[in-house]
């Protein structure tokens, strides 16, 4: 089963080279996230809150499933954090800013 | 030996797995789990061999010796198997599918099982038509027969067959895919002249995409579903959110190769994120990519729920990396387009560089005016951007927005909650729905079009062709929820601010291109 708190990291402009991205996980991992996705610009990981907590020095708080509306289909429940999440010193040379991304709406 | 070179026979109403639909097969277990019958000890009859009908009187007789059923377990256990029950006529065992098919000789097939039921697990492996069973020897004389067991069926749904292809009847003024929603976007017209979005790639990112659906199994489109980080089963989507939303994408560019990409886990896991599908949509190097979810940038208690309507005046932390990843999408040449909302101060349909989808609603007799359902606000995180830029086929408040009648898996949360207003049934595998999240696959739909009649086209080339080419909408007016506390913005003639450049004309926008 998969750590519930989704992370985000948006790179560096000057590091979105493979090598660079390849270190990024590196050092993500050894501090106890899971890698997720990745793209041009951003890395996604998941971890547990307190790992997240740590890490970040933040808190995070569990945002319940939100029902169906009138001008939406509600939103699938997840995580999301009261303080910005700041970013490590062993990242900081390759990461810009560090989010923990809320869940969506499903418009209707 | 009764089971020696028996041609085992496939389900017959299981679904092989279709090439087309290579990312979405669900996977089977690699455990078998299998039932032994045995002979009856007085003439080596085998249970599955007799002919009558089966009695009680009978069925005693074909209680095996102990020691015959001693030997078999020793020998299957031997080859790799373990019990899981005992009975007076049978043993269940499991193990791996390996190991059945070395020791009854055979090579197994997986088959799909059809939505249209509980099962136990949506996938499984059996013998295919014709293929060989040559069991060992040592096996053979000690059994009747081996029978993989089929996944079962939960009864606690109803089980009503797959849904049609056609939808339901329902009694007031209503948009159908394909034909309503191509003719009024004026998409019809661009198909007729030989363009129909062929071999553009067109991701979508929302909840799932059930295109076992016989409706986009008879329109024949070409369709995948990858899965997002943490999402599951490619076949279903337990919300009907992405399926419904999809035909929209597909009435205005029935041949381009669509992507589903899934974000929702129906197993009680948590899913993916936007952003997360948003890397796995960029990962399938697409032309489009149309997103119907997004955020609501007012202030909101711990649930999500609006505390003031005052907009906020800086992007939240946990939206940036999206923001950046769309940013790097939009300059890499990717043409991405969101919902703007439902009265929602939406993200990242606010942001500049992608197409934001508004609202029109157009009357029985073809009068148009601005949706009071769709969002219309000015941004007050990016100055000077303004929400929408132009609009698709959206509902009005007062009727819920149930506008354009859409296919969506049976029985699922859309089925069951709009079945409460819409006029169609709790389980019938439609529903009508069409917010803003309607408009953003249709304006994808027209974005498809264009790069398929040039490819050479930039995002902001498409995005200026279509806002110049727009209906002018002069009527109505916006949702007021998302226009902090001062109404509704108005429509009028040229650009206005509740449906930006207006309707959008897919064969104008066409004829420039």
């Amino acid at each position: 089963m998969q750590p519930s708190v989704h992370v985000a990291f948006t790179l560096r402009p000057d590091k979105r080279t493979p090598g660079d991205i390849a270190r990024i996980r590196e050092i993500a991992v050894r501090l106890g996230l899971e890698p997720s996705g990745g793209s041009l610009a951003t890395l996604s990981f998941r971890a547990e809150p307190d790992v997240v907590a740590k890490i970040f020095k933040t808190t995070v708080h569990a945002v319940p499933e939100r029902p169906p509306g009138e001008s939406d289909f509600g939103a699938a429940p997840g995580f999301s954090a009261t303080l910005p999440a700041r970013v490590p010193s062993e990242l900081s040379e390759f990461v810009e800013t560090v989010s923990v991304v809320p869940p969506a709406r499903r418009f209707m | 030996m009764p089971t020696t070179k028996t041609k085992k026979k496939s389900p017959t109403t299981a679904k092989r797995r279709s090439s087309k639909q290579k990312t979405s097969a669900p996977k089977p277990s690699e455990e078998l789990r299998v039932a032994v019958t045995f002979r009856r000890p007085d003439d080596g009859l085998g249970l599955t061999r007799y002919g009558a009908r089966m009695t009680s009187s009978v069925v005693m007789g074909f209680r095996p010796a102990e020691d015959t059923v001693g030997r078999a377990l020793t020998a299957l256990e031997k080859a790799g198997f373990k019990v899981s029950a005992r009975g007076r006529l049978a043993v269940s065992i499991r193990g791996r599918r390996s190991d059945f098919e070395r020791l009854f000789g055979t090579k197994l097939a997986a088959y799909n099982l059809t939505a249209d039921a509980a099962y136990s697990e949506r996938a499984f492996y059996y013998p295919p038509d014709g293929a060989a069973w040559n069991p060992d020897p040592g096996i053979s004389e000690l059994i009747d027969d081996a029978y993989i067991q089929w996944p079962h069926i939960y009864m606690d749904q109803r089980f009503n067959g797959p849904p049609s292809a056609l939808p339901p009847q329902v009694n007031y003024h209503h948009l159908r895919v394909p034909g309503d929603v191509s003719m009024v976007i004026n998409a019809a017209r661009v198909h007729r002249e030989g363009v129909t979005g062929k071999g553009v790639r067109v991701a979508m990112i929302d909840s799932g995409f059930a295109h076992n659906h016989p409706y986009f199994q008879e329109h024949g489109f070409n369709s995948s579903v990858a899965l997002a980080s943490g999402a599951s089963h490619a076949d279903r989507d337990g919300n009907g959110h992405g399926t419904g939303e999809s035909a929209n994408l597909l009435a205005i560019a029935p041949d381009a190769i669509f992507i589903g990409v899934k974000l929702d886990n129906e197993d009680g896991q948590v899913g993916a994120s936007v952003l997360e599908g948003f890397q796995e949509a960029l990962n399938h190097s697409p032309q489009v990519i149309s997103v119907s979810l997004g955020y609501d940038l007012c202030p909101t208690d711990f649930l999500g729920n609006r505390t003031s309507n005052q907009h906020l005046t800086s992007l939240p932390n946990g939206l940036k990396a999206l923001e950046a990843e769309i940013q790097a999408a939009v300059a890499n040449g990717v043409v991405v387009v969101f919902s703007a909302g439902n009265g929602h101060v939406s993200f990242p349909g606010m942001m500049p560089v992608v197409i934001s989808a508004g609202g029109v609603y157009v009357d029985v007799d073809g009068a148009m005016r601005a949706s009071d359902y769709a969002s219309a606000f000015d941004s007050r995180i990016y100055p000077g951007r303004h929400v929408p830029d132009c609009c698709g086929l959206v509902g009005l408040a007062a009727n819920h927005a149930d506008y354009v009648m859409l296919p969506i898996q049976p029985g699922c949360e859309i089925d069951e909650r709009n079945a409460q207003h819409d006029g169609t049934a709790p389980d019938d595998g439609w529903g009508v729905f069409s917010g803003t999240s309607a408009a953003a696959p249709q304006l994808a739909g027209v974005c498809a079009l264009l790069l398929a009649a040039n490819p050479s086209l930039t995002p902001a080339d498409v995005k200026q062709v279509i806002r110049r080419t727009c209906r002018d909408v002069t009527e109505g007016s916006a949702n007021p929820a998302s226009n902090e506390d001062r109404g509704g913005m108005q429509a009028g003639p040229g650009a206005d601010g509740a449906t930006g450049a207006g309707l959008v004309d897919a064969f104008a926008a066409f004829r420039q291109v």
